[in-house]
């Protein structure tokens, strides 16, 4: 079923047929006629049939369909036939029915309705005409112009313009109703000038109470500036007052946190806003500590400097910059720790581990301050206080590193910058757990290394080589006396700066080695931790004294030793072998100066002499155990010999001249 | 994590600089310094530059159409103050470390900076100006400039007055005796206000883009203390006229 048509009155007369046969009225009629009754391709033999059937029966329903038949010719005084039903005009629409039985011609209510509308608009109108002359009139007096303008031209005609006056009226004062009026006026008055004067007290009471709080405020601000904190605008919020506690050169990240609101309370003090809200962290300062399978040996210990008194603003301040501080410090070591995975740094879940040798392990992460509670992780039984000033010499040394840090970036971007290119280039992790881990580390291969050489240093002594040709001694970080005197380094002016720049890089130490026939090894430990090469570098060297074999000593991978020998280890276990081998090595250059007839043919451990036709082989092992010998026929039983390092490997207690000078004997003939 | 090391002064090779430029009269160049220390969170470098204009020899049978530019050989005079060094120094231009430098015209340009290309060289050692000679150069101007500058992100900002020696018997100048042997080219004593941004390459547009940007930023970070602002274009004409 279409959309029945919107009851539409339109105040515009039905078009007047002047030419009734014209061929003009038809697109007009039929547009019209589509907008009465629907489109032509809405009729159907059903609606065609129901519209034949309510024409015949007037009494028909209000179905939207029926209508009766259009007027095509309808004289200009008839009014326009009756509208389509439409829903709520149902009532209307059967008395419209029944007036459509008695008179077809007889105006409907709507028509009825849209006269009597008509009527009273055109009463309106006039008399709204009417009081526009009468008041144009009454101005024209005093001012022509704009009056006659306004006047009807039936008026100007009737009257001429300016000729009504008006004038105020004097009347007779009634003296008793004066004096009424009189009282009620002054009582008014008097009321109102109370009321007046009460509200200008209580307007100064405010007022003197707002200086005050005013007063307060502002001294304590300017307490805070005298002190050395910069007070700010606000950036986000308007006249709002704010202090700078952050520091200048932080990361992007943290540069804008650094700000607190000073708000004023209402006895006139000023609160900044609490930055356990707006930190990350909240109430947390920075925690280290050394853990050994898993059980916490040394603990950093929260003091928190505070110069103010408790509670006070510059209290406050001070607690806040504490905190963002350590809060910058954290987020950089994790940054940081993600760089050094590879050499034992692990992340977890809001904290940072290093893992030493040992089972020892280094975690640093936040610890929310508690200032009523003691911790009671201070209680543990099982702290140790050496491990505990570690632990607060690390926690001091990230604090100190970033600031040097912070120093860095300062320096960095007062330097004017390269052009720009398309490849932006990120700016690097801070420095700041490397410094520590490179520490850590070269503590750990120093301290291996000297147990190494202590182990083989008594093996050897154990199978009775001379104190004199063997023994070992280790210089640490003998890179800071180089260092200091470089011209580069005496250019820089800040003390500080100059004693953290000697630790921050590489750490260097050398060990020297002396072992039996005049090896002597050099070993130089070389920790570092930045992108070139990560980690630890033993760089041996081994030179061959004075002998009466020529250059060539021994043999490793295939090379000769000469003179010289240069080789290059990255772990520990590395150095531990190659230095067995030079004692080994070493051994047997000794062995062979003894001149008991044994005469090396291969360039290994292993020396051989013919006795007798028979012929007999020493082999000379260094191992885990100590100093070994094997002697030997071919094909005969191994005798063996073992020095270790707190043992002797011949029951006589006999070294390994000893034995090898009895073997000769014994095979003497 | 090295502090920088400011002896050796090695200027920019060559790049695209995008500029601005201001005026600060001599009365308020404390106060405007003082501003821009704030603003900027970092005191100024305080330096001085000599600079060496040369003026190229014109060949008879060149076409008429081809130009010839003006090029300055550039060297950082080192601080006499410094340690090793007496005040009373003689300051030989020979001895100095010279860098090579022609400012093309700047070009024309849609965007709210004056855009110039830089060419430049720096030198390690020998004879700077005598290979300039032999390339046919002769010495047209000297003059030093007494700099103050400061840094934000990328942006350079330059304050600068020009010296010029006081008599023609005074050669090229001497930096060293500054109060009897050079006066400022401005005789009301200003200075001028330079905010570079370099891009290494002229085709790289989002980094003209982001040179633009940034300069708009420090344009509108010291407005009230300095107007900084795009100049005519002619005015920074290296060309060799007539």
């Amino acid at each position: 079923m279409p959309d029945p048509p919107p009851l539409s009155l339109s105040l515009r007369p039905w078009p007047i047929n002047l030419n009734p046969d014209s061929s003009e009225q038809l697109p007009s009629l039929i547009s019209r006629i589509q907008a009465q009754y629907g489109h032509f391709r809405g009729v159907s033999e059903a609606s065609l049939e129901a519209e034949i059937a309510s024409a015949s029966d007037p009494t028909a329903t209000t179905d939207s369909n029926t209508t009766p038949p259009p007027q095509l010719h309808p004289e200009p005084s008839s009014p326009p036939p009756s509208p389509p039903n439409t829903g709520f005009q149902s009532t209307l629409d059967s008395t419209s029915s029944a007036n459509n039985v008695a008179n077809p011609n007889e105006p409907t209510d709507a028509a009825k309705a849209k006269a009597e509308m008509l009527e009273t608009l055109m009463s309106a109108h006039e008399d709204a005409m009417l009081m526009l002359d009468y008041l144009s009139l009454l101005v024209s007096q005093h001012q022509p112009e704009m009056g006659t303008a306004t006047m009807s031209p039936a008026l100007k005609q009737v009257v001429k313009p300016g000729t009504l006056g008006w004038d105020r009226v004097t009347r007779k004062i009634d003296p008793k109703a004066y004096t009424v009026d009189d009282k009620v006026t002054r009582s008014w008055k008097r009321a109102g000038l109370e009321s007046a004067a009460s509200a200008l007290l209580d307007a100064s009471k405010t007022l003197v109470t707002r200086i005050e709080k005013e007063q307060k405020y502002w001294e304590q601000v300017k307490a805070i500036r005298d002190e050395g904190w910069t007070v700010v605008r606000h950036p986000k919020e308007k006249n709002v007052l704010a202090v700078r506690y952050g520091f200048a050169e932080s990361g992007d990240m943290f540069r804008e946190k650094g700000i607190g609101a000073l708000r004023m309370k209402d006895d006139g003090s000023v609160v900044m806003d609490d930055v356990g809200v707006t930190g990350i962290h909240g109430n947390a300062l920075l925690r280290v500590r050394i853990m050994k399978n898993g059980e916490t040996i040394g603990i950093s210990v929260q003091k928190e400097r505070r110069n103010g008194v408790p509670g006070s603003l510059r209290d406050q301040i001070e607690r806040a910059r504490n905190f963002i501080y350590d809060d910058e410090l954290f987020f950089e070591l994790c940054r940081e720790a993600r760089l050094l995975a590879h050499v034992g740094v692990r992340t977890e879940e809001g904290s940072v581990a290093i893992d030493l040798a040992d089972q020892r392990c280094i975690i640093i992460d936040m610890q929310p301050l508690d200032t009523d509670l003691t911790d009671p992780s201070d209680l543990l039984s099982s702290l140790t206080p050496n491990d505990s000033e570690t632990a607060q010499a690390i926690l001091t040394t990230l604090r100190i590193l970033l600031s040097y840090c912070h120093r860095a970036s300062y320096h960095r971007r007062s330097q004017p910058p390269p052009p720009i290119t398309p490849n932006k280039p990120k700016p690097p992790p801070l420095s700041l757990l490397r410094p520590i881990a490179t520490h850590l580390f070269h503590q750990t291969s120093i301290s291996n290394l000297r147990l190494i050489l202590t182990k083989l240093s008594k093996s050897a002594l154990a199978a009775g080589f001379p104190r004199a040709g063997l023994g070992f001694t280790i210089s640490p970080y003998i890179h800071l006396a180089e260092k200091a005197k470089s011209p580069e380094f005496m250019k820089q002016e800040n003390g500080v700066e100059k004693t953290i720049k000697l630790f921050s890089d590489a750490l260097e130490s050398v060990a020297t080695v002396t072992l039996p026939g005049k090896v002597h090894c050099a070993i130089k430990i070389r920790t570092r931790l930045q992108p070139a090469w990560m980690g630890t570098k033993f760089s041996v060297t081994v030179t061959a004294g004075n002998s009466s074999d020529k250059d060539v000593v021994g043999e490793v991978d295939g090379e000769s030793i000469k003179q010289q020998q240069h080789a290059e280890f990255w772990m520990i276990e590395g150095v531990g072998d190659y230095i067995q081998l030079c004692l080994e090595r070493g051994i047997v250059r000794e062995i062979l100066t003894w001149k008991l007839g044994w005469r090396q043919e291969v360039e290994d451990g292993e020396i051989a002499k013919s006795i007798d036709g028979v012929a007999r082989k020493v082999r000379v092992a260094v191992g885990r155990n100590g100093v070994s010998v094997t002697e030997g026929v071919t094909g005969g039983r191994d005798e063996i010999w073992v020095w270790g390092e707190d043992w002797g490997g011949d029951p006589e207690g006999r070294g390994l001249r000893e034995v090898l000078e009895r073997s000769r004997k014994k095979t003497a003939p | 994590m090295n502090a920088p090391d400011t002896t050796t002064p090695f200027f920019t090779t060559s790049h695209q600089e995008l500029s601005l430029h201001g005026y600060v009269s001599s009365d308020r160049f404390p106060q405007v310094i003082k501003l821009l220390t704030n603003l900027f969170t970092m005191p100024p470098d305080t330096f001085t530059e000599h600079h060496l204009i040369h003026k190229p020899h014109r060949p008879k049978n060149l076409p008429p159409n081809v130009e010839t530019y003006y090029i300055k050989l550039l060297s950082r005079v080192e601080d006499p103050d410094a340690d090793g060094m007496d005040g009373a120094q003689v300051y030989d231009a020979r001895k100095q470390r010279w860098a090579i430098r022609l400012e093309d015209l700047p070009e024309v340009t849609r965007r709210p900076c004056v855009s110039r290309s830089i060419l430049s060289a720096n030198t390690g050692s020998g004879d700077v100006m005598g290979f300039v000679r032999a390339m046919g150069y002769t010495i047209h101007a000297s003059y030093f400039t007494e700099n103050r500058r400061l840094v934000h992100n990328n942006v350079v900002l330059t304050l600068s007055q020009i010296l010029v020696p006081k008599t023609p018997e005074a050669g090229l100048g001497n930096p060293y005796r500054k109060d009897e042997e050079l006066r400022p080219l401005d005789p009301k004593n200003g200075w001028i206000v330079q905010a570079s941004v370099k891009v290494a390459n002229n085709s790289d547009l989002d980094g003209l883009g982001q040179a633009v940007n940034e300069l708009t930023q420090v344009k509108d970070m010291v407005k009230g203390v300095v107007d900084l602002e795009v100049i005519e274009r002619l005015a920074l004409d290296t060309r060799v006229k007539g």
